[in-house]
């Protein structure tokens, strides 16, 4: 079957040929002619009624409905449509079709992350198959942060040199697997490289922690793996915007080895509207690294650690109203191990408890923290090891902070408070009788600075140190610079 | 709270969208999808207001309705904490104040996520200086994000009822065919 273009072409060639070879057309030559035009122009007809209505279309759907009534009237037979009557029905259809598509867009947008109903909501669940449903790698949790500093040392007898270290550098990962089991892990960089350099001694990549969550139920839920030691404000929560100065204080590093981890396996929960809780039995620390200086050398990392002894840690935070958390811990277990101590084994019974409270109120920052260990068998063990080791040390700190930004700048989202802190510690309390107390180990130090928070992930600081030391050449002051980061 | 019960520490969905506009009018006879289109003045105005930028022009707001009255609006909007989404639903109330802040899904690890203590907070608030971390909102602190995310969200949601909706309240509109009864 001919288009009806080719047909009318050939029949207008037909009549070309026709008025070429004809004689003057007969009567049925002349209908014949009328007949094809009156079909070409039928066909035409049909054509332009076809694309009006296309148009129509088109326009309705651009929402051109003014453009529809200036048309003009067509010349032939197809009648003009009631265009007035015709634009209201339009508005009605077009405010139908914005809705449908506005609804579609709105579930699209929530699509990925929030069910419509209560009967898909297994579906928006951790696993694996659900997650590549949606196309969304939603279990895989990636972040981490870092500090760096200057430090110059200021008054320095010892010669010191000035220095910058690349102080840590921490990657997390988490996974979801499911609504009730999770993943999470830190792996830290220390000082840049695990090599040593010219300069300085080893770096460390070091597993900060790693632990399974199993979420149970509320107040009742089990950890596992590579666990932070639940005590103190910094061993859990270190990330730089979150404390002040660029050294932490030095009583959470002195008395309490942060950043301590061991193996183990407990409980959290919140017992009951801002009661939290954590109890884990975990590893304990090893005598053989205690010194003078503390209990730090004694962790053991997590790394093929001696188990013949083990610890328990409690840990209770109360917060009464928003911005207000008081809290309190503690840390027991034996450190002797199996090991010999100048053929003796000693239990070395350690404890570790603190007590600690934070404000935060508008602009306001408040914080103070105090810790005893006690460590039982400390004469022995001093004979050992050819150190005092004293039976019992102490610290405490308290330090305040203001954000002034919004005083002179009311609508600032960034944040500036100048801090100041004291802290006073002992590692050389009370020590077992008979043996001679190391001197320069009770120290305090008063530090001040500031912290500029451009954004709350990311924090510049600047602070001074000073540090009296009551029975040893003083130890010199600081000047820190340095930045850290949360992503 | 309601709210504190649905809570399932460690779950990435606390509310289905149904379950949770069931909460925010339990009275209700009918929930009014209303689509906002904001023009380019309007969506400028909204972000003016909320202090933060608003990634889209379209909007759904939920109008609760019990015969001739509104019960109250209720915003839901999704973002991202620290990499991973949020979605959460503003109730308010006919005159625009905030009645009640629910997270409907959250899928940071839940030590991130803001407990029911602190998003009551939002309870009462109208959209002023005051609304802000640090200032009438005390923060979390090791969630700042969340925290952050949060407050920007509930500035979001008051200026857009303030610019799409007005003090006025709405007319009393046919419900559209999309409209979910």
């Amino acid at each position: 079957m001919l288009r009806p273009s080719r047909r009318a072409a050939l029949v207008a060639l037909g009549l070309a040929l026709c008025q070429t070879t004809l004689a003057p057309p007969a009567r049925a030559a002349d209908d014949d002619v009328v007949r094809a035009y009156r079909e070409r122009l039928d066909a035409m007809e049909r054509e332009m009624r076809d694309l009006r209505e296309r148009l129509r279309a088109l326009e309705a759907e651009r929402g051109a409905a003014p453009a529809a009534a200036a048309e003009p009237a067509p010349p032939a037979a197809a009648p003009a449509v009631a265009a007035p009557e015709a634009a209201p029905a339009k508005d009605a259809a077009q405010d139908e079709q914005i809705g449908i598509l506005a609804g579609e867009l709105d579930r699209l947008k929530t699509r990925l992350v929030l069910p419509e109903g209560k009967e898909y909501k297994s579906l928006y669940g951790f696993g694996p198959a659900a997650s590549k449903v949606y196309q969304v790698e939603r279990g895989l949790s990636i972040g981490g942060y870092g500090e760096f500093n200057y430090q110059n040392f200021v008054a320095d007898e010892g010669g010191r040199s000035d220095q910058f270290d690349f102080l840590r550098f921490v990657l997390y990962t988490g996974y979801k697997f499911s609504d009730r089991i999770v993943l999470n892990s830190e792996i830290e960089f220390e000082h840049a490289t695990s090599s040593s350099t010219v300069t300085s001694g080893d770096g460390s990549i070091s597993v900060e922690f790693a632990a399974l969550d199993f979420f149970l139920w509320e107040p009742f839920n089990v950890r596992a793996g590579l666990l932070l030691v639940p005590v103190g404000f910094l061993n859990e929560l270190h990330e730089p915007p979150f404390f002040f100065g660029n050294i932490r204080p030095s009583v959470e590093r002195q008395i309490i080895p942060t950043t301590w981890r061991e193996g183990g396996v407990g409980f959290f929960g919140t017992l009951a509207p801002g009661l939290d809780y954590r109890a884990y039995l975990m590893g304990s620390l090893s005598a053989e690294g205690f010194s003078s200086e503390g209990v730090r050398g004694g962790r053991q990392q997590g790394n093929r650690a001696d188990f013949d002894d083990l610890a328990g840690t409690v840990r209770l935070d109360y917060t009464p109203v928003v911005g207000t958390q008081v809290g309190a811990s503690f840390w027991a277990g034996n450190t002797g191990g199996n090991e010999d101590f100048m053929g003796q084994k000693p239990g070395a019974f350690t404890l570790l408890w603190e007590a600690h409270a934070q404000v935060e109120y508008r602009g306001l920052w408040l914080r103070a923290l105090g810790t005893m260990v006690e460590v039982d068998d400390a004469d022995v063990l001093s004979l050992a090891l050819e150190d005092t080791i004293a039976e019992s040390m102490f610290g405490f700190y308290a330090e305040a902070a203001y954000d002034v930004l919004p005083l002179l700048l009311p609508d600032t989202t960034h944040y500036l408070a100048p801090f100041f802190r004291y802290e006073i510690y002992d590692t050389q309390d009370d020590v077992p009788s008979g043996f001679a107390r190391v001197p320069g180990r009770d120290v305090q130090v008063y530090a001040v600075g500031v912290s500029y928070k451009p954004l709350p992930q990311v924090v510049l600081k600047l602070d001074y140190r000073n540090f009296q030391n009551g029975t040893r050449n003083a130890l010199p002051d600081e000047l820190n610079i340095g930045a850290g980061f949360i992503f | 709270m309601v709210g504190c019960a649905a809570r399932d520490a460690g779950a990435g969905v606390l509310l289905a969208k149904d379950e949770a506009l069931a909460l925010a009018f339990p009275e209700a006879e009918r929930v009014e999808e209303r689509v906002v289109l904001l023009t380019a003045a309007q969506k400028a105005e909204v972000e003016r207001r909320a202090g933060s930028a608003l990634e889209s022009q379209l909007w759904t707001i939920h109008v609760g309705w019990r015969g001739g009255a509104v019960l109250g609006y209720a915003i839901i909007d999704t973002h991202v904490v620290r990499t991973l989404p949020e979605a959460f639903m503003v109730v308010l109330e006919p005159n625009g104040a905030v009645r009640r802040v629910e997270i409907l899904a959250f899928y940071e690890p839940p030590e991130y996520m803001p407990s029911g203590r602190w998003i009551a907070q939002f309870e009462g608030r109208a959209l002023d200086a005051d609304l802000a971390l640090r200032r009438g909102i005390q923060g979390i602190t090791g969630a700042t994000l969340s925290a952050t995310a949060m407050t920007a969200g509930v500035r979001r949601a008051l200026a857009l009822f303030a610019v799409a909706v007005g003090g006025a309240g709405p007319t009393p509109a046919a419900p559209t065919p999309a409209g979910q009864g």
